[in-house]
């Protein structure tokens, strides 16, 4: 399993919650801990479902773009 | 009661499809992409998963899946995004949730259409015959996999490749083929493909699916609510979300999951060789009772889909299904909401009674069909 207590968790935003368990599904794959969950403050662009996982940002973007899995934002989870 | 109608709709459901239904009411009743509490985040988990094992059967995104509740929503989907002063092909075969879209279209002056030939085993000829048909300004070719009627395949990938090469978007109809014909491999030209998901899928009725690989070329049938992007005032472009307004038929699209794996399992070529050998069997059988007129050809898995035409004496295809519902057989009677395919073959006034063999049909069932017209030959021939 990627990402141990000292990485960074993050939120990614998507579209819709399809997309959000496509990523999931991808990053889970890839070895991260990642899990989907609902919060329209933290994700404004509709759906509020948020993929929040653990690790390198940018390894973890770049499994998703390479899905196809279209992110409308990540920002450092609280 | 021996059931010979799967043409119409799969039956008996397996039991993984019945447990999955049974499943669903129990544990995923939740309105899923709707909200964030855990059974709307499960039935969420279970309708992805459902999309995810369409996209393996029909090679495809799981986002590109769409749920409909029939093949006639998806076709009208991709049929009725037709631009204006566009031209539309069609087979001579097509089913009339095909026929009446494209008619509706004309009458309302939005796109002609024309009916293509087609020849039975003779795909050379029927790729001929819709190359004629390609206009400049045609736009989509809309054709079935197999005749529901007659049984008779069409040569998909060909007549893909034709569209393609003339820039044209193709849509098959896979009413009858789907989960009879291996789609994961082999069909990249095929833009849409619609499917009901509770034929040879297996799925509950009220059960549809559109697999839009060219989702920015058609447009939504519905608009509404789809638990994203609530603020606005348009539909999401995310997909599948823009085709998919309202509440969806969750333990529909759960025991089509179920039905989709269970088809996985058998491997839909393997299940429909089975089907189309017990179909050529009674076929053959058909042939030697007096009395019964057959229309459509011995199927084979390769040119056929395992339905066959046919009346017996001078009874009509309703008669004759009738006749067959009084001994405890179903099968289909009348003109099969086909108007074209009887033209074409000349059964538009007496219709015909339609065998339809599923994968749960069984060489019993096939024998105590077979007794039943002997029995009622030799009442009238001997």
């Amino acid at each position: 399993m990627i990402g141990g207590f000292y990485m960074k968790e993050y939120y990614f935003l998507s579209g819709s919650v399809t997309t959000a368990m496509k990523g999931e599904e991808a990053l889970r794959r890839a070895g991260y801990r990642a899990y989907v969950f609902k919060d329209e403050k933290i994700n404004p662009y509709g759906c509020g479902y948020v993929i929040k996982a653990k690790g390198d940002k940018d390894a973890m973007l770049n499994i998703l773009k390479n899905r196809g899995i279209k992110i409308r934002g990540v920002e450092e989870a609280e | 009661m021996v059931y010979f109608d799967n043409a119409a709709t799969s039956f008996p459901k397996p039991k993984e499809v019945i447990n999955a239904v049974n499943t669903a009411l129990l544990r995923y009743g939740a309105n899923p992409g709707r909200s964030g509490h855990e059974m709307s985040m499960e039935t969420a988990r279970e309708i992805f998963k459902a999309r995810e094992t369409a996209s393996e059967l029909f090679n495809s995104d799981a986002e590109n899946v769409v749920f409909t509740k029939n093949c006639t929503e998806a076709l009208n989907t991709v049929i009725m995004s037709t631009e204006k002063n566009s031209h539309i092909i069609i087979s001579d075969v097509e089913h009339n949730s095909v026929l009446r879209p494209v008619f509706e279209l004309e009458q309302r002056g939005t796109a002609e259409f024309s009916v293509a030939e087609t020849f039975e085993s003779d795909a050379e000829k029927t790729v001929k015959s819709f190359e004629k048909a390609i206009r400049g300004n045609t736009k989509l070719m809309v054709v079935t996999g197999a005749s529901n009627v007659f049984g008779m395949r069409l040569p998909i990938k060909e007549l893909s490749e034709l569209a393609h090469r003339n820039g044209i978007l193709f849509c098959l109809d896979a009413a009858q083929t789907a989960g009879y014909v291996d789609y994961s491999k082999g069909y990249d030209d095929v833009d849409f493909i619609c499917a009901p998901g509770h034929k040879g899928l297996f799925g509950m009725m009220g059960t549809g699916l559109l697999i839009a690989k060219k989702p920015e070329d058609i447009k939504p049938l519905l608009y509404g609510g789809t638990g994203s992007a609530s603020l606005e005032y348009s539909l999401p472009e995310e997909l599948p979300d823009k085709f998919e307004s309202g509440t969806l038929n969750v333990p529909g699209i759960i025991s089509l999951n179920a039905g989709m794996e269970k088809v996985k399992s058998l491997t839909a070529e393997k299940k429909g060789r089975e089907e189309a050998e017990l179909s050529a069997f009674i076929y053959s059988e058909l042939g030697k009772i007096d009395g019964v007129t057959l229309y459509s050809s011995y199927p084979r898995y390769e040119t056929h889909s395992p339905v066959i035409s046919f009346t017996f004496g001078d009874l009509s295809g309703e008669a004759t299904a009738r006749l067959l519902s009084e001994h405890g057989i179903a099968a289909r009677g009348g003109f099969h909401c086909s108007a074209l395919a009887h033209k074409k073959m000349g059964t538009d006034t007496r219709g015909t009674c339609r065998i339809s063999v599923g994968a749960f049909n069984t060489f019993e069932d096939a024998v105590k069909l077979l007794g039943v017209i002997f029995s009622e030959s030799k009442k009238v021939y001997s």
